[in-house]
């Protein structure tokens, strides 16, 4: 059993100062194994933040972001199951389920992690997971015309199965919501 | 007492045949018998220990339910205890509200974290536990009676349920098992008193076909624990670089982790005293996990899973797991560390009582410790929490172990009951006199933290003098040499007594700090030795009557003085004497 946090498009500090106080209140460190972080943090001072969190933090860089050493796609493999991370402003049109299935055809992922629209998503498409975890502090975003919601998601790991947490700030509280993704094996073996 | 001769009392004690004629045990007798050591002939001393500890009652008709009814126990509490939440979750899913990164106390993942450092400290001693011993890298004895073995084909079952008692040998060879063959072979025939004696194999022969039929029996119902590894998959995952028991697998690819099958791996020694421990903490989450715990559980465990019974063997852990928290029980105090400095119990009482009896017994070497400030916790601290297995090797830490737990006196509630173990460390101390009194503080803290004396025999016989002669001044009603002194404040060993002592402190420091000459040194012990005597025998006395006002007058008095050292001399040459005649 592994605890990913995924979290991404902080825009700290250009477009918002911090995190949701309620937010770091829950990611303290000890719990989480890894984090997987799909862009656009900004600076060098969230990102170790990030690090005091759990000590094993994968990221991609998205358009926003000061470190151009950082790649723009990653896999991280979990036993049997291929996570593919990408900061999504390169998949046109923005967050649309076909274009990042081919991305994730692409990058042989069966998990694949995108940012950049600032709306949670988690969706099964063709046998695929596709969860985008929004914004962790609301930040605005030209693409979403609705008010944004801050919100990240954790994911429990275990062999194929994968039980994701949803953690968003509505109205000053967390909510919290579970899915659950198991992956099958027959869908994944088409050659 | 010959070997032979204690041998045929420990089997005729410890026989189940004649359960009609003599279905109880003399514990008072038995404790003797086991006191000068228990025969190492297999399957003794695992019943000995089992009996002296409490675990199995004194009523040998009771032991095969007790047996069965503590093992079901424990493995409802592997079954129970060891699962993670979210596999827990998984069953009922959206039946329950909670997330990983929630911290309300009645969370199941906040349980998990906090478990999560326990199993942590555990997993990183148990892995240092006897670490050159080969026995613990070794796989658990597989066995079909036990839900801790992964799941054995029905074939196997059947087979055996088929051939019932006519030939069981039979059955044996044919199964793939070989080594239950040689288990049963090793008992029977390595030991030479059956080699040469004949009659003696029939009897012992008869006992394995009696257990055999009860264990067909409950074979039938045993189905394997599936949770019974998954503390080792989270240990894995909490220390990715250290917590492969194998060599870590370079990156773990699609195809192999579907090959290994976690479920159906069989658990190395060392893992199961991991599973004991963790269970223990999770139980007893007043003590909890406390490092040395896995130094007496070693012992214990080594011992359990050493059996020659397939019976006792199958269920060793469930076992050691029953036996070590009834040793716990007894010496819990030592691990809690609200309690190192209380009065009445924890680790500074005993250290405290150890310094007081070895003050009665030679306070010329007590007097040279307190000068060279070299405070017991430095060296007892550790001979006491970890019950000396540190201190000598395995079967010699057994050997002691036996005496120990036969010197478990209940009736005496001021004590945990472990006074023997007191005793012992007197005598280790003893024993090194010339050295400690000889050496400086370093090189006392040298010899005391790595004892010289690697045969523990030499100690053992001071220790059973020391003991004896503990008794006979119970006896003689003269309780100070093991009694818990009122007004327990003294921190190390200024004396508790009244006024007078002063002096006698007085003139020992004159002596030892401004003479060089050994004459006086030694006169001034001597004199020591003779006002601690009367001090003893005014004291005991005292606290009988008015305490300070026979005080007062024997201060005037030497007359007093001269009669009540002689009455204590008198005593102490006569348990002497005893001692050396035994």
């Amino acid at each position: 059993m592994v605890l990913v946090l995924v979290i991404g498009d902080l825009h700290v500090p250009y477009r918002v100062h911090d995190l949701p106080l309620k937010f770091k209140k829950l990611l303290v460190p000890g719990k989480i194994q890894q984090i997987i972080c799909t862009g656009n943090v900004c600076d060098k001072e969230t990102f170790d933040y990030l690090r005091t969190i759990a000590a094993d933090v994968h990221v991609v860089r998205g358009d926003y972001d000061e470190f151009p050493t950082w790649p723009l796609s990653k896999v991280i493999t979990h036993g049997p199951l291929r996570i593919g991370v990408l900061h999504g402003h390169q998949v046109i049109p923005v967050g649309d389920a076909e274009s990042l299935s081919i991305v994730a055809r692409q990058m042989d992922a069966d998990i694949l992690l995108t940012g950049h629209t600032h709306r949670f998503e988690a969706i099964e498409y063709e046998g695929k997971f596709f969860v985008n975890p929004g914004s962790a502090t609301g930040a605005y975003s030209g693409f979403c015309t609705e008010d944004i919601k801050p919100s990240f998601v954790l994911m429990d790991i275990q062999g194929s199965v994968v039980v994701t947490y949803v953690y968003r700030l509505v109205d000053g509280d967390v909510k919290v919501d579970k899915i659950e993704y198991r992956k099958n094996y027959d869908t994944s073996k088409v050659l | 007492m010959e070997y032979k001769e204690r041998l045929l009392q420990f089997e005729s004690i410890l026989s189940t045949k004649n359960l009609a004629q003599d279905p109880t045990i003399d514990l008072y007798k038995f404790r003797h018998l086991c006191f000068l050591g228990i025969p190492d002939k297999p399957g003794i001393r695992q019943k000995s220990w089992k009996i002296l500890l409490g675990y199995l009652p004194l009523d040998k008709r009771k032991w095969k339910k007790v047996l069965a009814e503590q093992r079901s126990t424990y493995y409802s509490f592997v079954r129970d205890l060891l699962a993670d939440p979210s596999e827990e979750e998984l069953k009922d899913y959206r039946s329950s509200d909670d997330h990983p990164l929630n911290s309300s106390p009645t969370s199941k993942w906040a349980d998990y974290f906090s478990d999560n450092s326990i199993l942590e400290q555990i997993d990183k001693d148990v892995r240092r536990t006897l670490p050159d011993f080969a026995f613990f890298q070794q796989p658990v004895y597989q066995s079909p009676l036990s839900p801790l073995s992964p799941s054995i084909s029905e074939k196997y079952i059947n087979r055996l349920n088929g051939t019932r008692s006519p030939s069981i040998l039979e059955t044996l060879d044919s199964n793939d098992d070989s080594s239950s063959l040689k288990s049963y072979s090793d008992s029977i025939f390595t030991n030479p008193e059956s080699e040469s004696d004949v009659s003696s194999l029939d009897p012992q022969l008869n006992l394995k076909f009696q257990s055999i039929p009860f264990r067909i029996d409950v074979m039938t119902n045993v189905t394997p624990i599936t949770t019974r590894r998954s503390i080792f998959k989270r240990i894995q995952l909490l220390n990715k670089d250290f917590g492969n028991r194998r060599t870590p697998s370079p990156a773990p690819s699609y195809r192999s982790y579907e090959s290994r099958d976690y479920d159906n791996e069989v658990d190395l020694h060392w893992e199961a005293v991991e599973r004991i421990l963790f269970i223990y903490a999770k139980l007893n989450p007043g003590v909890g996990y406390v490092q040395g715990m896995n130094e007496i559980l070693g012992p214990i465990y080594y011992t359990m899973a050493n059996d020659c019974e397939e019976d006792g063997k199958a269920h060793a852990e469930a076992d050691s797991f029953f036996v070590f928290t009834l040793l716990m029980s007894h010496i819990r105090d030592y691990f809690v560390r609200s309690l190192d400095t209380d009065d009445m119990t924890g680790i500074g009482h005993t250290m405290k009582k150890m310094m007081r009896r070895l003050k009665t017994f030679e306070p010329d070497l007590c007097i040279d410790l307190e000068r060279k400030s070299l405070h017991p916790t430095y060296f007892s601290f550790r001979w006491l929490t970890v019950m000396l297995t540190k201190e000598f090797a395995l079967p010699d830490v057994i050997r002691l172990w036996d005496s120990i737990f036969a010197d478990n006196d209940e009736d005496d509630e001021l004590s945990n009951g472990f006074e023997f173990l007191v005793d012992f460390c007197c005598a280790m101390l003893i024993c090194v006199k010339d050295e400690l009194l000889r050496g400086s503080f370093a090189d006392n803290l040298k010899i005391l933290q790595n004892y010289p004396i690697q045969d523990p025999k030499m100690v053992l016989l001071k220790a059973y003098s020391l003991r004896e002669s503990r008794l006979l001044a119970k006896l003689n009603g003269e309780d100070d040499l093991s009694s818990e002194s009122e007004g327990d404040d003294y921190e190390y060993l200024p004396y508790n007594y009244n006024s007078t002592d002063y002096n006698t402190d007085y003139v020992i420091q004159q002596h030892s700090s401004k003479s060089n000459a050994n004459d006086m040194r030694i006169k001034g012990l001597a004199m020591l030795r003779k006002l601690q005597g009367a001090m003893n025998g005014i004291n005991d006395r005292g606290l009988n009557e008015n305490k300070n006002g026979i005080f007062g007058s024997l201060n005037n008095n030497n007359d007093g003085i001269n009669v009540m050292m002689s009455e204590f001399a008198m005593k102490f040459t006569n348990a002497w004497k005893k001692n050396f005649i035994d």
